[in-house]
């Protein structure tokens, strides 16, 4: 099942995950949040979409990444779009929207 | 993100595996030989694994190498898998319980259950080989590093 990577930032910025439910049932979603790129793992939700629903999530809401920008890894058990959405703090005109990208789960030992 | 010994593993494996094996009943001895030359030799007699007990050691093998990957995707940093691997017989049907006991860091004893048991049956081909006759059951430990 799709496992996704990007990059969240809560210093100087302000991240919101957009997270659409592609599929007509539920779907389980566990967003684990680094410090960089292999640093500590600070916080780990769970979170259920409903069918077909569209969630924006934000970063604020988890005060353990406050001050800290890193890795954001997105493991869920249907398909689903996950995205990321940064504004600038400083200069609200600045924004970054991406699409995360799916890791290919490892092929078979044997 | 893969361990050496792991990589090493996993080049070894060719991609449609063909074994012989060579049975000698005067002396109790199993010979078994891979394409590609490597043999490896039991001797029932000899206080050796019996074949079982190396189908279940193939069943546990795959599932720690399947494991491992899977975590160290999901950003687990793993020390040590292992698994007792162990076949129940109940009214004439088999089944086999996996009780995973793992070393990580970096993540937590739920979602190592839930992707175990949500993912290995989708990676483990030592599994899809048990689970025609079968029922297959999994338990796992996390302690963490």
């Amino acid at each position: 099942m799709p496992l996704f990577k990007g990059w969240y930032s809560q210093d100087g910025w302000r991240t919101k995950l957009v997270l659409i439910n592609q599929v007509n049932e539920p779907v389980n979603v566990r967003i684990k949040l680094f410090e960089g790129e292999n640093g500590p793992l600070l916080a780990s939700l769970r979170i259920k979409l409903k069918p077909k629903e569209m969630r924006f999530y934000s970063l604020d809401r988890v005060k353990r990444v406050a001050k800290k920008a890193g890795v954001i890894l997105v493991d869920v058990d249907k398909p689903i779009f996950c995205g990321g959405h940064l504004i600038n703090l400083e200069n609200e005109m600045k924004v970054i929207d991406y699409k995360m990208p799916k890791i290919d789960e490892p092929s078979g030992c044997c | 993100m893969s361990h050496p010994a792991v990589a090493n593993v996993l080049n070894m494996s060719p991609t449609s595996p063909l074994i012989k094996v060579l049975f000698v009943p005067e002396r109790e001895e199993l010979y078994i030989e891979a394409p590609d030359g490597r043999k490896l030799f039991l001797s029932l007699s000899g206080g050796g694994f019996t074949p079982l007990e190396l189908a279940l050691a193939a069943l546990g093998a795959c599932a720690c190498i399947e494991v491992y990957k899977l975590l160290s995707i999901r950003g687990g940093l793993v020390e040590e898998i292992s698994v007792d691997v162990v076949v129940k017989k109940e009214r004439e049907e088999n089944s086999i319980n996996l009780s995973f006991h793992i070393k990580a860091d970096k993540i937590g004893r739920r979602e190592a259950e839930e992707t175990i048991k949500r993912l290995l049956d989708k990676y483990c081909s030592v599994w899809h080989v048990f689970k025609q006759s079968s029922g297959l059951n999994i338990t796992v430990k996390l302690k963490k590093v």
